[in-house]
Order: structure tokens, then C-alpha cells, then sequence
């Protein structure tokens, strides 16, 4: 009889373990198929602070993420919330448990306040609050805020199975937080690239000289949202017409960063009517003198004097363009010398050319001949001359789309990999 | 990368391809080790490198530059024809000194 009395209580006792086990599951489910569900961060913060104030029955709970930029005030709160009116924390039970938080990265559990040996409360303050359990989100070994629930409605304060559930669920919610604070931020980091690339749109010219004897027309794609290669057109006070393609190492922010600072003293260069060779020499030495070694830039650039229908240039490591002359091979133009910004005071040459009637002028990024297709192959010059070719009797805007048609088409969606841009200018009469 | 020193030189064998990255930062390091133990004549064997991209120039630039400014000289040995190429266009032919041996780099130093 006595034994099987002792069965009995032992069943019962099983038994709500078992309920309790079931609804700690079904809480950690609830929580959990929740938030998956949704991609914002506050609502996810909400959804977890709803939830612990339902499931641990208490009164009020919040979310505070730790803010690791401002260390004077570490911690602001996403969310709190309550379900009955009372007195939000005084700011000093606030940092005092905050305080607490950071130096002991470990579940806190006070049923009565006022007694409590770790905190201090003045004599003056009021202060609703009983019982409270606060446990850290932690990632990594790194600690990214902490949940609080405040005053279990049970007069039996917090058990080690509340402190236990609220764990696991700020394990569970640690991530997830984590997850979407990320995606905010990437949100702001995309936006930024946005007004970046917008911003180094408008460096490009929005359009090109136009005059009876010459067309002028000019494109870039770069490769990422910003990029590294740069043309412009300028015209000088004397008439006359400058005109570039820079390409600076590497892509991205970077290499967007330099381009500005590459376009903006070549025109101040142009501005003040320096010749060629000068503009490059000065370019030169700002870019050697801003920057470390491993950034350089390949440059062209060159003034078209169109009353003598004479183009000087200087090349400075850039890749040769094509001066297209009738049914004559084309002539590369490679006089000039080094990349710029590698060796300071670096002596550059330039060289003077004819500019006939129907000539057409050829410069182009590396991007343009290095564009690869799946196999890997490049599009090279072999290509690229003959697409020039092709389409000489075109006006110098119609070769520059049909070139970029046949990149495209030699790359097939393959991603491209760097900077494509292209220069033409074609004299007509 | 491979690292020998051979009559008073430096000889680093580099492999694949230079596209900047963490091998970028081990040549500048080893450079610097160079150079503050006062090894600065050294050549970069460039024939098991199979592609240069505009980062890895500028390891070969940088290098080009710390050992210039300390009073040494980087130059080049066994150079493919794709990085002819580049250095052609670029003209930093010009200021590399290119060999077509490893000894015969060596031997230019003496």
C-alpha cells in the first residue's frame, strides 16, 4: 500500500515534469517560429519581449542592445514592455543593473530588491520593482545586450527554472538579434554606395564638346557599384580641347576615392592651360605624395588643337590607344612614360600627331580587352580591332555602343571583372 | 614562396598568382626583414607566376620603392611574356631591371 502511494507521487511528479518540459518547448517553439518569420529588428525584439512577459508571467521586460561606440552609455533599450502600469526603472537601479551586467556576463536573479546586497537604492527612491531576472545575449563569448523581466506575478519570485528558460531563449534570440542588426547596417552601407556611385556619376561629364569637325563621346561601366576608371573632357579657354582615360589600381571605394582626387587635379591643371606632359608630371607627384606605393593609376591624356587639327599626348603607362587612319594599320600611341604615382618627379615626354579627316581615335581600358567569358578567355585586341574596324564608318558614339555590344556578347553574362571604358573621337570634316 | 640567398643576394621565388591578399603582406614583411638586416640587393624570380593583376603590381612597385629608399635595388628575373606585356604597356620596364636568368640577375649586382 505504502509503496504503492509512493508510485503514485512519483507519477505525478514525473508527470509535471513532463507538462513542464512539454511547455517549456512549446514557449521555446512559439518564440522561436515567431521570429523566423519576420526580418525587421525592432519587431523581432518586440516579438521576444511580448513573448517572455506572456510565458514568464511578469510584469514588465526588455530588450537593452549594448552599444560598443559609446561606452559612456553603454546600453540603449530596443524595447520594453508592460502589461500593467508601473514606474519605469530610476536611472540609477538602471545602471547599477546594467553595470552589473557587463562586469559579470552571467544570468542575474534578485526576488527582493530591497534587500538585495548588490544594489544600492537611496532612501527616496521609490522604486516599484520586487523581482527581476536579467540574463546577457551573448555571441561568440561576446556580450550584445541583455534581457530583463521584472516582477513575477507569482508572490513566489523567480525559480532557477524561470532564470533556465529565459537562457535558453536569450541564446536562441542572440543570433537572430544579431542577424538583423547586421542587415541594417548592410542597409546602410548599400545606401551609402548608392550616393557614392551617384556622387562619381556626376564627376563623369555629362556631356561631351560638340563643334562641326569633331565628335566626341565617351562611356564607363564600372565593374562594381563604384569604380576606378575615369574619362572627362575639357575645354580650355584657348579653344582648345583636353581630354583623358585614367585608370587607377585596384576597384571599389578605394580606387573611386583617388579618381576624384586624379580627376580634380588635372582640372586644375586644364583650368591653368598646362601642356600635357606638365599635367601629367603634376598629377604624378600628387598621387605618388597621397598616397602608399602599392596605389598608382595608368593615364592618357591629350589636347586636341582642332584649328591645326593636331592632337600631343602623353601616355603614362596606359594601354596604347589606336589612331585609325583610312585602310592604313592603325598607330599606337605610346609615348609618354611610366604609371603615375610610383616614382616622384618622374620625367614624362609627350608627342604631337596629325588628326586627318576620317580619323578615328581609340582609347580604352584594360577592362575592355581583360573582359573574360566563362572558358576565361580574354576579349583581347585581336577582338577589339576588329570590332573597331567593323564599325569605323559609325559616328563615334554609334563604335563606342556597337564595341560594347560585342564585349557583351564575347562575354555572355560572365561577371565582369574590372572597369570597362571607352573614348573615341572621330574628326569629320 | 621560396627564399634563398645566394652571393650577397636575396632570391624570392614567387608562385601562382600575384593578386595582392595575404602573400602581399608576407613579401612586404620579408622585405622589411631584408632590409633591416642590410640584405638589399634582391631579386624576384617571377617564371612560376602565372598571372599579375594591378595588386600584384603593386607589390612589385612597393618593394621597388622601400629598397630604392634604403639605398637597395629590387630586380626582376625569368619574366613570362604576359608580364612582359604589362610591364611594357605600363613602362615599368623602364625602371625594373628584368634578366633572364636568376644568375644573371645575381651577377648584375657584383
Amino acid at each position: 500500500m505504502l509503496d504503492q502511494t509512493k508510485n503514485i507521487e512519483q507519477l505525478i511528479e514525473e508527470n509535471s515534469r513532463l507538462r513542464a518540459a512539454v511547455e517549456e518547448l512549446s514557449i521555446l517553439n512559439d518564440i522561436a517560429t515567431a521570429i523566423s518569420s519576420t526580418q525587421s529588428l525592432e519587431k523581432i525584439v518586440d516579438l521576444i519581449v511580448h513573448k517572455c512577459v506572456k510565458h514568464l508571467r511578469v510584469e514588465q521586460g526588455a530588450v537593452m542592445l549594448l552599444n560598443e561606440k559609446d561606452m559612456n552609455k553603454p546600453f540603449h533599450t530596443m524595447i520594453r514592455k508592460q502589461d500593467s502600469v508601473i514606474s519605469s526603472l530610476p536611472y540609477r537601479l538602471d545602471a547599477q543593473l546594467t553595470g552589473w551586467m557587463l562586469k559579470n556576463k552571467s544570468p542575474l536573479l534578485v526576488n527582493d530588491l530591497k534587500t538585495d546586497g548588490r544594489f544600492k537604492l537611496s532612501a527616496d527612491e521609490k522604486v516599484s520593482i520586487k523581482s527581476l531576472l536579467g540574463v546577457p545575449l551573448m555571441l561568440k563569448g561576446r556580450m550584445t545586450g541583455i534581457i530583463n523581466v521584472f516582477n513575477k506575478h507569482d508572490h513566489s519570485g523567480f525559480s532557477q527554472n524561470d532564470q533556465r528558460l529565459l537562457s535558453i531563449i536569450a541564446a536562441q534570440s542572440a543570433q537572430i538579434i544579431e542577424n538583423a542588426r547586421l542587415y541594417i547596417e548592410e542597409q546602410h552601407i548599400q545606401e551609402e554606395m548608392r550616393v557614392a556611385k551617384n556622387i562619381q556619376e556626376n564627376l563623369l561629364p555629362k556631356e561631351v564638346p560638340v563643334c562641326d569637325e569633331y565628335q566626341f563621346a565617351g562611356k564607363s561601366l564600372p565593374a562594381k557599384e563604384v569604380g576606378g576608371d575615369y574619362y572627362d573632357f575639357i575645354s580650355l579657354k584657348d579653344g582648345r580641347i583636353a581630354f583623358c582615360l585614367g585608370d587607377i589600381s585596384g576597384k571599389g571605394i578605394p580606387a573611386s576615392l583617388l579618381m576624384a582626387n586624379l580627376q580634380a587635379s588635372l582640372r586644375g591643371q586644364a583650368f591653368i592651360g598646362n601642356e600635357c606632359k606638365d599635367s601629367v608630371s603634376f598629377a604624378n607627384n600628387i598621387l605618388y605624395h597621397n598616397t602608399d606605393p602599392t596605389r598608382f593609376a595608368t593615364l592618357f591624356y591629350s589636347i586636341l588643337n582642332k584649328g591645326e587639327n593636331r592632337m600631343t599626348y602623353c601616355n603614362a603607362g596606359h594601354n596604347s590607344p589606336y589612331l585609325y587612319s583610312g585602310d592604313k594599320q592603325p598607330v599606337r600611341l605610346c609615348d609618354g612614360g611610366i604609371i603615375i604615382g610610383m616614382l616622384p618627379d618622374y620625367e614624362y615626354n609627350e608627342k604631337t600627331i596629325e588628326f586627318n579627316i576620317g580619323d578615328v581615335f581609340i582609347l580604352f581600358s584594360d577592362g575592355v580587352t581583360e573582359a573574360m567569358n566563362f572558358s576565361e578567355e580574354e576579349y583581347g585586341e585581336e577582338r577589339l580591332e576588329n570590332s573597331i574596324r567593323k564599325n569605323l564608318h559609325l559616328s563615334a558614339e554609334e563604335i563606342i555602343k556597337e564595341i560594347f555590344k560585342d564585349v557583351e556578347s564575347f562575354t555572355k553574362g560572365a561577371p565582369q571583372s574590372d572597369d570597362i571604358t571607352l573614348v573615341i573621337v572621330k574628326r569629320m570634316k | 614562396m621560396n627564399i634563398k640567398e645566394q652571393y650577397g643576394a636575396v632570391v624570392l621565388e614567387l608562385k601562382g598568382k600575384l593578386v595582392g591578399g595575404p602573400l602581399s603582406k608576407r613579401i612586404e614583411q620579408t622585405l622589411d626583414n631584408f632590409i633591416t638586416q642590410g640584405k638589399k640587393n634582391i631579386v624576384i624570380d617571377l617564371s612560376r607566376v602565372t598571372f599579375l593583376n594591378s595588386s600584384g603590381m603593386g607589390i612589385l612597385i612597393s618593394g621597388y620603392s622601400k629598397l630604392r629608399e634604403n639605398g637597395g635595388k629590387l630586380k626582376l628575373a625569368n619574366v613570362t611574356s604576359k608580364i612582359e606585356g604589362i610591364l611594357s604597356i605600363t613602362k615599368l620596364n623602364q625602371i625594373f631591371e628584368n634578366y633572364n636568368t636568376v644568375d644573371e640577375a645575381i651577377k648584375s649586382f657584383n
